[in-house]
């Protein structure tokens, strides 16, 4: 058994009936929708047309939306239906971003992730969806797509079908028939208009603009080319005519848990070269200083990551019932992981202080070289990956192509070695004994930010992805809505005034320095996270 | 674990079904949606009942919890012949009306002045006494003195038969706005007045009205439109918009408003010209020989044309077909692409599908062009036409009238025609009007030409509804004019706040009707019923009426009307009570069960028997099943001999049966023919010549020249054409800003302009833009789009509600807080104070209310247009200026100046030709056109 469905846009003629039936057998709120259909209106007058779309969660042979749950909240069940259990769900929202089409919401009443589930509830007792049924057309079609006797199947065999962005490997199990490109492509009308044809538009994207200088996107266009419609090329006019809303999943809390992330794991791989360089011992006032800075900084990543759960009581699930394939459930053990050992060795440093038995003994036994080089090579090899597992939580956001840049894994270790170096540099001046890093720290921090440079204008600023997406978020990022907290907070702060300071000023202005190269960051990764969503993907 | 009490209805091959088993339906478990995965069961019963958010009258099915009998929702009937257990959006929205936050739960009466929002909270007793009593009086002098208005009836006879009972000239309807163009149209062809196109066996679909959206009857035609387009049927749409409809055509023709007639025409002509029409059928149903006749004697109204006969003795057949070809030959494919301004090839393509379709032309047209033109009527004499010609006339895929689809069953008695007749609703100025000249009324009033002692309205909110709705507000708050004025409506409207008595009654699933529609080649009745009291009634708990089981002391108007004719008539001297007895309990007061049980038992051709196989009463039965199809199929009955058993004379192709006309004679056959005075489909309409309209343009289907033609709108002056009656399929007319899940979908109305005329004004896609009409203006933002023809601006009237104050008036989130400010000198000015908000209810979701902007009431700056021949409401509006707003606008103004209203009105009653000088008979009205409830002959008489 494999459900799928067929929409068939020959026989649909946009009257909004499934929108209402969803609403009404599943109880959905206003402001969201689990099917809605979007029209486009296409062409020049009198050859003017106004294709539908029915749209919906595809559930996908190859769920992104499941494989990022963390806790199994969003599972494929063996029929084929993506389904959703609202009483396991953390509403850590990272399905939103996994889902590349715009199928997923949070539930007001629940505050957990929700969708369409095909009516699960209903198919259970052997009825059809609620939408199938109430369609005046027919045009939605329902049944097992691998048997051969389906009329679904048959459907598909017998006609061309199209699915949404096939590209990315999702294999969606709804296929249209007479697909329409303007419609199936999120992206192929040149902008958000500021009304629809007998609605408010209900978005956060407003602003958002595809780069009008961008000569293939005047145009109406895809990814596979110019629109036509009725074999002429529409050229005039691509609009979105009703489409709904959909809220931005993550905020300002995300960017913060990645800078302060980035601090503690970039403060702890400089103790570690602080270690091997001697410069520390783990009972001295550096190590104790810098690990309580390492712990601070988890207990702010943690916190942060909590606040920005939409059910933060659940949290603990995320260790308790984890869904090993999410980067979400493996980061959650990798902080676990290095929080432990961020504890230890502040456990250990306390109880030098305290001068509790045994504990010389075991500061000398493990600062010995090969221990140091065993202990300490694994646990920086933990921190590296508390930096740069987020780039594969990234990856896993299917939904999101401004965030599967390739450098972003390097990209990430580099703003935690930013962040590691930038926070010495603060304590410099307060912490004796750190003082003869302070070159080493530059060295770092210059390369660092030097690298992040390049990566920030290869990725962002020279634009040349050949991904419209990817394009018109970076417009956003670098142009658009966010272009304040790009240019000044990323740009200036984190990159221009770090090194100008450091060449020009030279040492008393490390504070600057440290301060600006930590404000960039975060102000960066808040243009990088808002503007990776600010592109529609139905 | 396994669920072993759940039933699975999942077929034997794997698939699923789409309804659980009737023989289910009174214990049916499902899960809890909410709660899955969790499987929690809900226990429901299930009763049917009928759709009451259009005309179509589709089948529902409300769940309804057996615990708590709350409705948890509503799906199709499947077992309904017309929606097939499908339904538009607007069917499941069902659910948000019954459990509206802001609907009226109790009987009101006015405390304050009329329209100040003052009310107290009565019984139905009291208004029941109060209101009789003042109906008594009313009827004990007079018979013109109550009036019932109505928008949506939603059943076919039930209140009809009260007013009758009562013995006065009391209905008035919503028609003239709405469709009797279309009517008059099709009634002067065949003497019926909708058409029932059988568009699943049909070739070519001809469409002037947006059917894959709106219009009558939107979710079963649509269904059908579909299947026959999938089965090779081509679809032409004629509309000056991109309707939704129009984009699913296989021909799109954009015609400017008003040149439908010439396009219709010059593909008359080409079928005409090429002989490719029905020959037998024209010889045999058309009345070409009274045409012929008309010629003959001179009557007929050549114009310029030369036509004389070719043989010496007399006008045989060949000359009629020679008189169409002489009359057509000036409606060229150029002529008409010139007037409709589009390309000539696409309405050669028209018309080489319709001259091809074989008997199969399903055709339509509803409000539209028919309702928007002044002599709109001519839009449907003319699209009639391409029937006639083509045969298409009752065929399998042609178009039949709607009478021969509908069945209207007999109730156990029927009231006597009255001998009245009112002048407010058929004045002698329009002796043809197709329906009473309802949008007129405040006019009249203020002509005084009479007062109205007793007024309801019925789901019906003239004041935003109809043109000119400050003349509205204007007659409600006269009480000399209008002494007593009974709002019967489910939710709040910008009328009712005007009434001395609000009166709450049930939607679709708190109340009782029964209907029948044309929806398809077939028959069928449906039965509305209120689901909770079934549910009760069910489980053992028995209601004494509907108010018991409708939310608060929600009613519903068949026991109203009831109990109020009753006691309008308590000792039977006015003769009234007699007609409310129960059939089954001499001297009782009739209960819903027995009304509909005797028609059940003994109206319906079918249901005993029927109800019988499976053991059941037939009311039993309908309340089970909620539908029962009559019979199905296409149907001919103009084609029917005259029984043999009865002895007929003929004359002049008459056939007469005791001075009465029985039918037509045919050769030597006697046939029933058309309901029409010469019992032939009337191609020559010798009424409308009669009365005084005799040139050309108005005895055959001919191009009348529209208000709106291209002559009369002066582009260079920025002038351009309003189209504002067009119907959106989320939208239920007065009714939507009930359903906040339609609202959600549409709420705004901005203009539809094209870029063309939007860059000829310097108007972007953020501006806003200033529409002035010929009494006021309003202003509104703008949608820019190719969807629309340059020259026309589109804006659907279905939007723009207000209210006037928080709390006993439209919700927060459907409405603009408005103030309407007067000069007492006939100046209005609607001015928005906010637009939609959330607020806080016990339904959670009006606080998720996220839209603000909730449209424009265009309607208030519309002039009444009454078309001298239908009366019908002539839409379209010349927007004599069209620009970007001041910086002294506001989005949302509306502005009204009704001593202009009254000029407008005055210069097109100058347009009429009334009864006192153009009645050949010395009546008011020809004896041969219907009115919704007849008063007896005599009444005709001026």
């Amino acid at each position: 058994m494999n459900y799928g469905f067929v929409i068939d846009n020959r026989l649909c003629i946009g009257c909004h009936a499934c929108s209402t039936a969803c609403k009404s057998e599943n109880e959905v709120p206003l402001g969201v929708n689990r099917t809605w259909v979007k029209y486009v209106e296409t062409g020049v007058f009198p050859d003017s047309s106004r294709p539908f779309q029915v749209t919906r969660c595809n559930h996908c042979a190859n769920p992104p939306c499941v494989e990022i749950c963390p806790v199994t909240a969003m599972f494929k069940r063996a029929d084929g239906i993506v389904d959703f259990d609202g009483d396991a769900c953390i509403g850590c929202k990272a399905c939103i971003q996994a889902c590349p089409y715009d199928a997923i919401y949070i539930d007001p009443d629940s505050l957990t992730a929700a969708k369409c589930h095909y009516c699960a509830h209903r198919t259970e007792i052997g009825l059809e969806p609620a939408c199938v049924v109430v369609c005046p057309e027919q045009a939605i079609i329902s049944g097992d797509i691998d048997d051969p006797h389906s009329k679904i199947r048959q459907l598909i065999d017998n006609n061309q079908v199209k699915a949404r962005k096939p590209e990315i490997g999702t294999k969606p199990n709804l296929f249209y028939i007479e697909g329409s490109s303007v419609t199936l492509d999120p992206i192929a009308s040149v902008e958000i208009p500021s009304t629809y044809m007998w609605s408010d538009v209900e978005s956060e994207n407003k602003d958002t603009r595809i780069d009008k200088n961008s000569k293939e996107l005047t145009k109406a266009a895809t990814d596979d080319g110019p629109v036509k419609i009725g074999g002429k090329v529409a050229e005039h006019m691509v609009q979105v005519s009703y489409d709904v809303g959909h809220k931005k999943a993550w905020h300002w809390p995300v960017a913060a848990y990645l800078t302060t992330k980035a601090i503690a794991a970039g403060t702890y791989l400089m103790l570690m070269c602080a270690m091997a360089m001697e410069v520390a011992s783990i009972g001295g006032v550096v190590s104790r200083v810098m690990s309580l800075i390492v712990l601070s900084a988890m207990v702010a990543t943690g916190v942060f990551l909590c606040v920005d759960l939409e059910r933060p009581e659940r949290f603990l699930r995320v260790i308790t019932r984890p869904q090993w394939r999410s980067w979400l459930s493996r980061g959650a053990w990798i902080l676990v992981g290095f929080g432990g050992i961020v504890i230890s060795i502040l456990g250990i440093n306390l109880a030098a202080w305290l001068e509790i038995r045994y504990v010389t003994e075991l500061e000398s036994m493990l600062l010995r070289p090969t221990s140091l080089l065993v202990w300490g090579g694994v646990s920086s090899m933990l921190a590296i990956c508390v930096a740069i597992y987020t780039a594969y939580l990234f990856r896993q956001a299917k939904g999101r192509d401004l965030w599967q840049g390739k450098y972003l894994p390097l990209h990430m270790g580099v703003q935690a070695a930013i962040a590691g170096s930038a926070v010495c540099i603060l304590l410099i001046d307060w912490v004796g004994g750190l003082s003869s890093m302070y070159n080493f720290c530059i060295v770092i921090l210059s390369g660092g930010i030097a690298i992040s440079a390049f990566i920030v204008c290869s990725e962002h600023i020279v634009n040349k992805s050949r991904i419209a997406a990817v394009r018109m978020s970076n417009q956003a990022m670098v142009f658009g809505d966010y272009r304040i907290w790009f240019w000044v907070g990323g740009i200036f702060c984190g990159h221009l005034l770090p090194l100008t300071v450091l060449f020009a000023g030279g040492a008393g202005f490390g504070i600057i320095v440290a301060v600006g190269a930590l404000c960039g960051l975060f102000c960066y990764e808040y243009a990088f996270i808002l503007a990776g969503q600010s592109v529609p993907n139905s | 674990m396994k669920d072993k009490e759940m039933i699975n209805v999942r077929q034997s091959d794997g698939r699923l079904s789409s309804y659980p088993p009737p023989d289910k339906w009174n214990d049916w478990t499902e899960y809890d949606s909410k709660t899955w995965p969790r499987k929690e069961k809900r226990n429901y019963t299930l009763v049917p009942t009928v759709c009451f958010n259009c005309e179509s009258g589709c089948g529902l099915l409300a769940y309804v919890d057996k615990k708590t009998y709350e409705v948890r929702k509503f799906e199709g009937n499947p077992m309904h012949p017309g929606s097939r257990g499908r339904n538009c959006a607007k069917g499941p929205a069902t659910h948000n009306q019954i459990n509206d936050p802001d609907r009226i739960l109790y009987p009101l009466k006015r405390v304050g002045k009329r329209g100040e929002g003052k009310w107290e909270r009565i019984s139905w007793e009291q208004a029941l006494d109060e209101i009789s009593s003042k109906m008594r009086a009313s009827r004990e002098v007079r018979r013109d003195g109550i009036m019932y208005h109505v928008g949506r009836p939603g059943d076919d006879h039930y209140t009809n038969r009260c007013i009758t009972a009562w013995g006065v000239d009391g209905h008035n309807s919503h028609t003239n706005i709405c469709s009797s163009g279309a009517r008059f149209g099709y009634y002067t062809w065949g003497g019926f007045d909708r058409p029932s196109p059988d568009y699943s066996n049909s070739k070519v679909i001809l469409l002037i009205s947006s059917h894959l959206e709106t219009g009558h009857y939107f979710n079963p035609h649509a269904q059908r439109i579909i299947e026959a387009q999938m089965d090779g049927a081509k679809i032409i749409t004629l509309d000056p918009r991109l309707s939704n409809t129009a984009s699913k055509s296989d021909v799109w023709l954009p015609t400017w408003p008003g040149s439908e007639q010439y396009v219709l025409l010059s593909i008359a002509n080409y079928i005409i010209q090429n002989k490719l029409y029905d020959r037998d059928f024209i010889y045999n149903w058309v009345n070409w020989q009274e045409t012929l006749d008309a010629v003959s004697a001179g009557d007929f109204p050549l114009a310029n044309y030369s036509f004389e006969r070719q043989h010496n003795d007399e006008y045989v057949f060949e000359d009629f077909e020679r008189l169409l070809s002489v009359l057509y030959s000036e409606y060229t494919f150029d002529k008409a692409a010139e007037e409709a301004h589009i390309p000539v090839e696409r309405i050669e393509e028209a018309a080489k599908y319709i001259a091809d379709s074989n008997g199969k032309l399903a055709s339509h047209t509803w409000r539209s062009a028919s309702i928007g033109n002044l002599g709109g009527w001519q839009v449907a004499r003319c699209l009639f036409f391409l029937n006639v010609l083509t045969g298409s006339v009752g065929t399998s895929g042609g178009v039949a009238a709607n009478v021969w689809n509908k069945f209207v069953p007999k109730p156990m008695s029927s009231p006597p025609p009255f001998n009245a007749w009112n002048d407010l609703q058929m004045p002698q100025e329009w002796p043809l009007s197709s329906y009473e000249m309802s949008y007129l009324l405040p006019h009249f009033l203020n002509e005084d030409r009479g007062e109205v002692d007793v007024y309801f309205t019925r789901v019906y909110n003239p004041v935003w509804t109809n043109p000119d709705g400050f003349m509205w507000v204007k007659m409600l708050q006269d009480i000399e004019k209008i002494k007593c004025y009974v709002a019967l409506t489910p939710t709040w409207n910008e009328t009712a706040v005007y009434a001395d008595y609000v009166l709450p009654m049930g939607h679709a699933s708190e109340r009782h009707d029964l209907v029948s529609q044309e929806t398809h080649a077939g028959k069928w009745i449906a039965f509305r019923q209120p689901v909770r009291r079934v549910a009760m009634e069910r489980n053992g708990i028995k209601c004494e009426n509907t108010l018991e089981s409708n939310p608060g002391e929600v009613w519903e108007e068949n026991e109203f009307w009831v109990e109020l004719s009753v006691r309008m008539d308590k000792d039977g001297s006015l003769g009234i009570k007699k007609w409310f007895e129960s059939p089954y309990r001499e001297g009782e007061t009739i209960s819903q069960d027995e009304y509909y049980r005797w028609i059940f038992e003994n109206s319906v051709p079918g249901l005993p028997e029927a109800a019988e196989k499976e053991g059941l009463t037939p009311l039993e039965y309908m309340k089970n099943y909620g539908a029962f199809e009559i019979e199905s199929g296409s149907v001919k009955p103009f084609e029917e001999l005259l029984p043999t058993d009865t002895e007929y004379t003929s004359k002049n192709r008459l056939v007469y049966s005791n001075g009465n006309v029985m039918g037509v004679s045919n050769g030597d056959k006697y046939f029933r023919g058309f309901d029409t005075p010469s019992r032939k489909l009337e191609f020559y309409s010798k009424t409308i010549l009669d009365w005084g309209w005799n040139d050309l343009c108005h005895v055959v289907p001919w191009a009348l020249k529209s208000h709106v033609h291209r002559d009369n709108i002066d582009a260079d002056k920025g002038q351009m054409l309003l189209l504002p009656n067009f119907r959106l399929p989320t939208l239920i007319h007065t009714r939507s800003a009930n359903s906040k899940w339609l609202y959600e979908i549409s709420h705004k109305n901005p203009i539809w302009m094209n870029p063309i005329d939007a860059k000829k004004r310097g108007i972007s896609a953020e501006d806003l833009v200033r529409i002035d009409t010929e009494i006021g203006y309003f202003v509104d933002g703008v949608w820019l789009t190719e969807a629309v023809k340059p020259g026309v601006i589109a804006l659907s009237h279905h939007l723009g509600r207000w209210r006037e104050r928080d709390g006993g008036g439209v919700g927060p989130g459907m409405s603009n807080l408005v103030s309407i400010n007067t000069d007492g000198k006939g100046k209005y000015k609607l001015s928005v104070i906010k637009g939609a908000t959330s607020w806080k209810s016990e339904d959670p979701d009006t606080e998720r209310i996220w839209w603000q902007n909730v449209g424009v009431p265009q309607n208030l700056t519309h002039g009444v247009h009454p078309d001298p021949i239908s009366g019908g409401h002539c839409w379209h509006q010349k927007a004599v200026n069209v620009a970007l707003a001041g910086p002294e606008d506001s989005a949302g103004d509306v502005y009204v100046d009704t001593n202009k209203s009254v000029a407008v009105y005055r210069e097109w009653m100058a347009l009429t030709k009334p009864a006192v000088e153009h009645s050949p008979d010395g009546t008011r009205r020809p004896l041969w056109f219907n009115r919704p409830l007849r008063p007896v002959d005599d009444a005709y008489w001026l």
